[in-house]
């Protein structure tokens, strides 16, 4: 099986190699989340816990857990520019009327299946990407107000620590309500779909369940 | 048609991603992050790890004598000034000409002046270095500067301060009285919302 960079069409050439995505039989496995966004996901999930847990008591360590975070992000923007059909933008960000639609379909108990991100999942994929990177900046931009850090000497070493610390203070606080808010989704989305996200997310591979959402 | 990723994606994904795995596994791994830790100062630390718990205990008395013992002897004088004020460098270089302490004698018994002096070096602006980030002078000049008042930080600081609410106010007289304004200075604690100028009132 391939990871594929397009859309894929019902193949006009089934092989044992490549399966297609959508088949009549539930029970069938397809690949979802390439190694990339899976280590990417679990890596996040560690440095954001480290920078959480630091503060500014062991600021060195903070510091790196938000290069390691701020690098995982970059990849994770250009992931969703090049990488594997479900890591894309295109494939998980829809109109915010679809997923109001979404998280109605899910309240009658009757939600429509989507192989990658739901619409939901898709937004906050997109807003914990802003709130983080906007999380790293600031705090980047509070250790350059100390004369540390990438931006240092840099034109944002003249803006206000104290506010600085208080706007990354709150955004990191913010990220983490998000996180909350994330793994409830996920949670619930297990639930009413009967399908394993947590565990989708360490393997990679989901059941392929008609009825399949848009693609 | 289902296309395979072309290698290139793979390779230009595989490299940014490990790239910031790398700077985080690295950042995690440098003896800095340790040495970033409450207790520090490498001679303690490094005993601690291979002592027991009778001699960290001693060592613990130790430091906590070291530290009255500074605030006696320094403190009778004038503000027992902070450790993390100084670099290891000025605190030498003050403490190895105590007999003429800006004008004054205030020379110390050796037991006692080597007392001060680890304890003065071991929380130094240069030991833990980046909980004192704010104290420590990376220029490290050739002569070091003995006076707090000429380090980097204290002059950048204070350079909003005009002359009246200082050395022209007779409550003040000099920069040096550190807690006639900062008035938890003996306590290490210069946070600029505990400023209060006598004659003035509040800065913040």
């Amino acid at each position: 099986m391939k990871w594929s960079s397009t859309p894929i069409q019902p193949p006009i050439q089934p092989s044992i190699q490549t399966p297609p995505l959508q088949t009549p039989s539930s029970a069938t496995e397809v690949r979802v989340w390439d190694p990339l966004v899976r280590v990417f996901h679990w890596s996040l999930v560690v440095f954001f816990m480290i920078a959480f847990a630091t503060e500014d008591d062991w600021l060195y360590l903070h510091s790196f857990a938000g290069y390691s975070i701020t690098g995982l992000l970059m990849f994770r923007i250009l992931w969703g520019l090049i990488g594997t059909r479900h890591a894309r933008f295109s494939d998980f960000i829809t109109p915010p009327s679809t997923v109001r639609e979404y998280l109605k379909s899910m309240l009658s108990g009757r939600p429509k299946h989507y192989l990658g991100h739901n619409p939901a999942g898709g937004m906050m994929v997109i807003t914990m990407l802003v709130v983080l990177l906007l999380t790293a900046f600031s705090g980047m931009a509070t250790l350059a107000t100390e004369g540390l850090g990438p931006l240092a000497n840099t034109f944002f070493a003249g803006w206000s620590e104290d506010w600085l610390e208080d706007i990354h203070e709150t955004l990191a606080n913010l990220a983490l309500l998000l996180v909350i808010i994330h793994i409830a989704g996920v949670i619930l989305s297990s639930v009413v779909h009967g399908e394993n996200l947590i565990k989708a997310m360490i393997h990679g591979r989901k059941h392929s369940q008609p009825p399949e959402g848009p693609l | 048609m289902t296309q395979p990723l072309s290698v290139w994606r793979w390779a230009v994904g595989g490299i940014f991603l490990s790239s910031a795995l790398a700077v985080g596994v690295w950042g995690l791994s440098t003896s800095d992050v340790r040495a970033d830790r409450e207790h520090h100062a490498d001679q303690y630390r490094n005993a601690d790890d291979h002592d027991d718990d009778y001699n960290k205990e001693l060592r613990r008395k130790q430091r906590a004598t070291a530290n009255v013992l500074y605030a006696e002897e320094c403190g009778s004088c004038h503000l027992a000034y902070p450790a993390k004020l100084l670099q290891t460098e000025s605190w030498q270089a003050l403490l190895s000409g105590l007999d003429n302490h800006f004008g004054d004698n205030a020379q110390l018994a050796p037991l006692e002046l080597n007392q001060i002096h680890d304890y003065l070096v071991l929380y130094a602006a240069d030991n833990n270095s980046y909980r004192n980030r704010l104290y420590s002078n990376r220029f490290n000049p050739s002569t070091p500067l003995l006076r707090i008042t000429e380090q980097p930080f204290f002059i950048k600081e204070h350079d909003e301060i005009p002359r009246e609410f200082v050395t022209d106010n007779q409550q003040v007289g000099s920069f040096s009285q550190c807690d006639s304004c900062h008035r938890d200075a003996v306590k290490g604690n210069f946070d600029e919302d505990q400023v209060n100028i006598p004659g003035y009132g509040r800065w913040d």
